[in-house]
């Protein structure tokens, strides 16, 4: 007996298809399909690492301006 | 001779700032304008405030340099470089990421990473000219020698950068928006995307400053305990 073939609708294909930003009409408001882009699309994902990203470098800028000023407390006391 | 605290006020603008642009500059939605752009219209926030920082870094540097000219203190040599070096880097930044903007639309379908733009061609001029520069003054040891023949050069390479960056590319037949007279902002993109774009050429800018101003103070530091260098 033939397998029976799931209505196209189901198929993984056709639901990764239907969601990929080049099958959208291009969007004239924000809440039809760029709202698809955000949310199908795993956009928000992205956003969250570039933030982490951003946030893990602004970190390090501000540690390392800890360290100056520490620095240039202590060249001040040298220099008395 | 670094005011720390004004130092700071612009630091925790500028990281405030730069998130609020990435989160815009990613979340809103603007009008799709074609198949090739898609949504790299976005790069227009990270992109362009990349050469508007060089452009403001080496400025930065050149006048530090004429300073140094006019008043022969070594510290304004010191922070010419270190503005120079903090600007090239953005310059880098902006060559690499306009490739891979460019490689997604005007060279899909040639499946280039490189094809000469003019506007392309002279801003990697501009950084090699300011490469040889980092190259004078790393071949000269005598601090006083290096800050005199240094800053002189780094007046003629500023000169050069509105001349490549802007006149020369104007003149020739190019990809890059902005030939047709009307710098990077055509037509092709929403006017709503200035509230975005805006707000990042001054966050790119005072990024710029933050990196460069904690240079100089890590230069300083270091010229107190080599005073040779």
């Amino acid at each position: 007996m033939p397998l029976q073939q799931a209505p196209d609708s189901l198929r993984a294909d056709s639901i990764v298809h239907s969601t990929t930003v080049a099958t959208l009409p291009g969007h004239t408001n924000a809440t039809g399909p760029a709202k698809l882009l955000f949310e199908q699309d795993k956009l928000y994902t992205v956003v969250a690492v570039l933030l982490i990203v951003w946030l893990g470098l602004a970190a390090l800028l501000l540690r390392n301006d800890r360290r100056l000023d520490r620095l240039e407390k202590e060249a001040r006391r040298a220099d008395g | 001779m670094v005011n720390v605290r004004r130092y700071r006020l612009v630091r925790n603008i500028v990281l405030a700032t730069m998130t609020a642009v990435l989160l815009a500059g990613m979340l809103v939605p603007f009008p799709r304008i074609d198949d090739i752009l898609g949504q790299t219209h976005r790069n227009l926030f990270f992109h362009v405030p990349l050469w508007f920082a060089l452009m403001a870094g080496m400025g930065v540097s050149a006048w530090h340099a004429y300073r140094y000219l006019k008043t022969g203190d070594l510290v304004h040599d010191l922070r010419s470089n270190e503005a120079a070096r903090v600007a090239f880097a953005f310059g880098l930044m902006g060559i690499v990421t306009g490739m891979f903007w460019a490689r997604a639309t005007w060279y899909e379908s040639a499946g280039l990473w490189w094809n000469n733009d003019p506007k392309q061609l002279m801003a990697a001029t501009q950084l090699m000219v300011y490469a040889a520069y980092f190259v004078l003054r790393g071949s000269l040891d005598e601090p006083v020698r290096r800050a005199r023949l240094a800053s002189a050069y780094n007046l003629f390479a500023a000169i050069l950068v509105p001349l490549l960056l802007y006149v020369v590319p104007r003149q020739m037949e190019s990809l890059h928006p902005g030939a047709e007279g009307n710098p990077a902002f055509s037509n092709l993109t929403a006017p709503a995307m200035r509230l975005v774009l805006y707000p990042a050429f001054a966050t790119f800018i005072g990024l710029f400053w933050v990196i460069y101003t904690q240079r100089v103070r890590i230069a300083l530091l270091e010229r107190r305990s080599e005073p040779d260098l």
